[in-house]
């Protein structure tokens, strides 16, 4: 970035940058998409409300994003993102200044795994953290991480990164013509605005695309342009993969990232993920449509940010789009991917059980039963897969199939009695 | 203002006003949880919806400001539904054994799930796996029960600016504690119990949550313990801000002797001040006397109340504490009061049994002249022997004679020459009369007067002296301080000893003992002691002195009925102190045996109301004399809160004050004061805090 705040606020202002700003190019990237000067006016709007004034300006992705597509932008210069972050406050006539970066960052690899990066991608990451302390601390910008406190930054204006920075350019010569693009979590590419996805990603196998915080069919994903695509990420599911075990691990992300004060948001997303597991584990009830639904609906209507509000889009779009492969799932107890483990069960070889009973003493779910000198079984309703019987047995008597099961004892049978007939 | 209308009722409020509060204020009830009355609305219960015509969907009312023509909709279909779903999903990660939770009845979220439905059993439960965390004082965190409304992290930030509530998270589930799980002691919480208050449910608990005490003596239990009801967190406060006239008036509202308590009182209030379960209690009665000595009765001075003259003669029997209290409360309300004494001063036992090295004579003759000041008229060396004559002289009569006979216990050797009493020597010390002192001295008995007994013989000039009780040194009745300070000037502490005889033929030469195994009070009071087999020993002395407990100087000659141990009968100690002859009244420890200056002043002043009741007047001898108080909810941060000590008084050393009666105590400095207040945890601030606002007490008050 080679133009200053100096530069570009020079003998201007704040009114004639804003008006300027407002009669630019820049429109606001990512879930509430619109002309920068029609996002101002809603903050207003809500300020003129509450009777009180704008509070600050805070740039950050989306609170529902947990791909993290758009930060590299910020990897790449971040003395624009602060730039443009600068410029807007300076328009609207406050110096609180906010950049926020993700929680995910930290360390601890359930939180990198739920995001869906890699240990790797986070201490990217935390490495650009370091790298922005100085930067924002000299332009005066705060920074912070974790998801904007929708209720500490109520009458702030919020932007995307993606939109601080084109507010730089747009200062500096017109706003970039391409945007940042990744499909199906590859490094994220420059493409043009306007290029549709069909163009940019290979539709040809696909089943659904994952994008915009819904499962869409192809035909509708291929017309999207990719300055539409909310957080810049295209992720096309083919044949081999599930939507209901897709759905599932990005509900547990969203729940990762939740910072759980919202009721519907907190306690919403543990139920429909609670849904979606039992779903993709076989034991889907036809209800949990119609409560998934009334949840996800409500959900879209209760919640403070774009974390609660889009969310639930991703499951109430899954199962209306793809209502076949949920239907398949619930009734028929089968997943057409063959991803799910729904076919898998876990059984006690009766040949092979000594009764030591290791396997009852680490089953989470309390669901092998029996008792010592008498074969354990495993209560197929309550297992849930975990594996830990498994490791435990010393006999390796404990398998798995995706088929029939065998001939099991039913009932309390003492070691080297149980003869199947 | 704006004009509104709430299911069709029209109201007039403030523009911008809250509408959830609107509604309350006007006895509309909307269900609610994460909104309280003295925090930041929030709106993430979902609880308050409602519907606002011309708008799309629903709406948090605690984050809808009124504005002019506003029609709102509290219990449409689409809200019933939507509430519905938020308070079973608010349930999911909710125990469900409201029978055993410690906040049955009380739970803000059980009478919620009464108002708005039961649950339909959909959803999944689950337990959040956290532990019950009893590691702090005071308070008990069951985040189970929490279904993070945020009241009380609101409460710790915004209302008390202490921020030591957070939300935290922990395998996904969201939790209220301080950060990264710490100790709220080492988090620099205030334990101002601001959080138990708010929570509705019981995840954040007082771990004294008896159901059987009132509110207010749990959460303020230094007030509720002193027998005269102190505002004591209020005068601390004073003093805090520097303000010692207010505190001194603020203590004088309740206690003519602010000063003498300052330094005498047994402090019933730091044996429950909370802060003694952080770390150390609050050295209250240093910091009363502190105020008490700065006082320049700005306040109170010629400003209390003074009823015209009733032109009622009342007389008070003995010039104690309990007498003197009476009296003056008796002349505020104006009747004409003679206190009639029978040693040659007032005081009673400030004076005759109190040695001057603990509480020095200056400040019993200035806080009395205060009394005679008010026209309180003392006769001195005036025995009264028949006291209910007295009633024919005056409208009414006060027996506060107290207990001034000592106790000889039936054992073998207890008349031989050499065997003194407790009140009698204590007395004859303090008039500087012959006490009969030898050169070795046993006291027998373990409590205050004892050592008060043994102290005292050390400055008369006994070179060697033992105090001896039965009880073990952890059940001993005297102060701690007491004990340990007569330890420093060399006195001798035998816990745990019956005495089994005096010895001697014509003079006594010591005294037997044996050591105590066991000592405990049967169902009839009565003591049960077991002696260890072979543990005689015995002591050489020639001079015992038994302070094994006083009693009323009185016959039967008096005219009054009397009781056990000679106290006169009244019909009820604590309420109706009236005795066996109408219009003669009795106080203090002639009524209940010895217990403390402040039970006296307290019984004096429940005497005074009663004999004003008697003579016609209202009963009521309140007074306001401190300036209303601002006492400012945010209390902030203080580092290193929790370990903040109890600040210690100067003391000189026992060399230095062993061989004389003067003042040892020299109370605390300026800086210590300062320290001192600061420690306080301002229980009394959560009595500010407005009580919740649940279903049923709007329809009481609809029924009203």
């Amino acid at each position: 970035m080679s133009t200053t705040f100096e530069q570009v606020t020079a003998g201007k202002t704040p009114a004639q940058v804003l008006e300027a700003l407002e009669a630019s190019e820049v429109r606001e990237y990512g879930i509430y998409a619109d002309r920068i000067g029609g996002h101002i006016a809603k903050a207003r709007q809500l300020c003129g409300e509450d009777g009180t004034e704008i509070s600050g300006v805070t740039a950050a992705l989306n609170n529902a994003d947990t791909d993290y597509v758009q930060l590299s932008l910020l990897a790449e210069d971040p003395a624009k993102v602060l730039l443009g972050l600068r410029i807007l406050a300076f328009a609207l006539g406050t110096d609180c200044m906010t950049l926020y970066l993700p929680a995910a960052f930290a360390p601890a690899a359930v939180t990198a795994q739920a995001a869906g990066t890699s240990p790797a991608a986070a201490g990217k990451a935390a490495e650009l953290a370091s790298r922005l302390q100085p930067l924002a601390e000299e332009a005066g910008v705060a920074l912070k991480t974790g998801i904007v406190d929708m209720r500490a930054e109520r009458y702030a204006v919020h932007i995307h990164i993606v939109t601080a920075a084109d507010i730089a350019d747009c200062f500096d010569g017109g706003i970039s013509d391409t945007v940042l693009l990744s499909v199906n979590g590859q490094e994220p590419q420059k493409v043009a605005r306007k290029a549709a996805v069909g163009e940019l990603a290979d539709l040809a196998k696909a089943k659904a695309v994952y994008m915009n915080y819904r499962y869409m069919t192809p035909e509708e994903a291929a017309k999207v342009t990719a300055d539409s695509v909310m957080n810049g990420l295209v992720t096309v599911l083919t044949g081999s993969d599930c939507v209901v075990a897709d759905c599932e691990k990005r509900l547990l992300a969203d729940r990762a990232q939740s910072c759980g004060k919202c009721v519907f948001c907190r306690e919403g997303l543990i139920q429909l993920g609670y849904m979606q597991k039992e779903i993709t584990q076989g034991r889907g009830k036809p209800e949990y449509l119609d409560l998934s639904r009334e949840i996800g609906e409500a959900m879209c209507v209760s919640d403070l940010c774009s974390l609660g509000q889009e969310t639930a889009k991703k499951a109430l779009s899954g199962m209306e789009t793809f209502a076949a492969e949920y239907g398949e799932h619930i009734r028929k107890k089968n997943c057409p991917a063959g991803v799910c483990m729904s076919k898998e069960h876990y059984y006690i070889d009766p040949k092979l059980c000594t009764g030591c009973g290791d396997c009852e003493d680490v089953c989470p779910a309390d669901s092998i039963e029996g008792r010592p000198q008498y074969i354990y079984m495993i209560d197929d309703l309550g297992c849930t897969r975990c594996g830990k019987c498994i490791e435990a047995c010393g006999e390796q008597a404990i398998q798995k199939t995706a088929g029939r099961l065998p001939k099991l004892p039913d009932r309390l049978t003492r070691v080297g009695r149980f003869h199947a007939r | 203002m704006a004009s509104i209308t709430i299911d069709g009722k029209q109201l007039t409020v403030p523009d911008g006003k809250n509408v959830l509060e609107c509604a309350l204020d006007a006895g509309i009830y909307i269900p609610h949880l994460c909104h309280h009355k003295d925090l930041e609305p929030i709106g993430s219960c979902r609880m308050c919806i409602v519907e606002v015509e011309g708008r799309e969907g629903v709406t948090p009312s605690c984050m809808l400001k009124a504005r002019d023509g506003l029609v709102i909709h509290t219990d449409t279909e689409a809200v019933k539904k939507l509430r519905l779903l938020a308070l079973e999903l608010l349930l999911t990660g909710h125990p469900e054994d409201c029978s055993t939770c410690p906040k049955y009845g009380h739970c803000e979220l059980q009478m919620l799930i009464q108002y708005i439905g039961p649950k339909t059993g959909r959803m999944k439960m689950r337990s959040k796996g956290f532990q019950e965390d009893e590691r702090n004082p005071l308070l008990i965190h069951d985040m189970n029960r929490c279904i993070l409304c945020g009241r009380c992290v609101r409460a710790c930030n915004e209302l008390r600016g202490v921020k030591v509530l957070q939300y935290e998270k922990r395998d996904m589930e969201v939790y209220v504690g301080a950060l990264g799980n710490r100790l709220l002691t080492d988090a620099d919480c205030r334990f101002c119990g601001a959080c138990a208050e708010v929570c509705p449910t019981g995840a954040i608990r007082d771990r004294n949550d008896d159901p059987d005490v009132p509110k207010e003596d749990r959460i303020v239990p230094c007030k509720h313990a002193c027998p005269a009801h102190t505002n004591i967190p209020g005068y601390i406060r004073f003093i805090r801000e520097g303000n010692y006239d207010a505190a001194a008036a603020l203590i004088r509202e309740k206690l003519v002797f602010p000063a003498t308590l300052g330094y005498i009182c047994t402090h019933a209030c730091e044996l429950d001040c909370k802060r003694g379960q952080v770390n150390e209690a609050m050295s209250i009665r240093n910091l009363k006397r502190y105020a008490a000595e700065q006082d320049t009765g700005k306040y109170w001075k010629n400003k209390g109340k003074q009823l015209p003259d009733t032109g009622r003669k009342v007389c008070v029997v003995g010039a104690g504490p309990a007498g003197l209290t009476a009296a003056y409360y008796l002349r505020k309300q104006g009747h004409d009061v003679t206190v009639k004494e029978a040693l040659p001063q007032p005081g009673g036992m400030l004076r005759y049994g109190i040695p001057g090295y603990r509480l020095p004579r200056e400040v019993v003759d200035r806080e009395i002249s205060v009394i005679t000041e008010q026209g309180v008229r003392i006769e001195t060396s005036q025995k009264v022997e028949d006291l209910a004559g007295l009633r024919s002289e005056f409208d009414a009569v006060l027996v506060t004679v107290g207990n001034h006979q000592g106790v000889r216990l039936p054992m073998q050797g207890k008349d031989l020459p050499g065997v003194l009493l407790n009140i009698s020597f204590l007395q004859a010390a303090a008039m500087g009369e012959e006490t009969g002192l030898g050169r070795s001295v046993v006291v027998l008995g373990g409590g205050n007067v004892a050592f008060d007994c043994a102290r005292t013989a050390k400055r008369l000039g006994a070179e060697e002296i033992h105090v001896a009780c039965l009880e073990a040194r952890d059940k001993m009745t005297s102060d701690d301080e007491e004990i340990e300070q007569a330890k420093e000037e060399g006195i001798y502490v035998h816990p745990a000893r019956t005495f089994e005889r005096i010895t001697g033929e014509e003079h006594v030469t010591g005294v037997d003992f044996m050591n105590v195994k066991s000592f405990s009070f049967d169902e009839n009071h009565r003591p049960v002691i077991v002696k260890e087999e072979g543990s005689e020993s015995h002591i050489d002395c020639d001079t015992v002195i038994f302070a094994t407990g006083q009693r009323a100087d009185l016959t039967e000659a008096c005219g009054l009925t009397l009781g056990r141990a000679n106290s006169v009968a009244v019909k009820d100690i604590d309420r109706d102190k009236t005795s066996s002859v109408p219009g003669v009244f009795a106080a203090g420890d002639v009524i209940y045996g010895t217990k403390s200056v402040v039970m006296a002043v307290e019984s004096g002043r429940e005497a005074a109301s009663q004999i004003d009741l008697y003579l016609g007047g209202d009963g009521d001898i309140s007074e306001h004399l401190a300036p209303e108080q601002k006492a400012d909810p945010c209390i902030g941060q203080i580092h290193g809160f929790a370990s903040l000590s109890r600040a210690k008084t100067e003391i000189d050393p026992a060399a230095e004050r062993q061989d004389n009666m003067d003042l040892f105590d020299h109370g605390f400095c300026k800086e210590a004061v300062c320290g001192e207040s600061e420690r306080c945890l301002q229980c009394d601030l959560r009595l500010q805090i407005s009580a919740p606002r649940t279903w049923n007490t709007f329809e009481k008050e609809a029924q009203q």
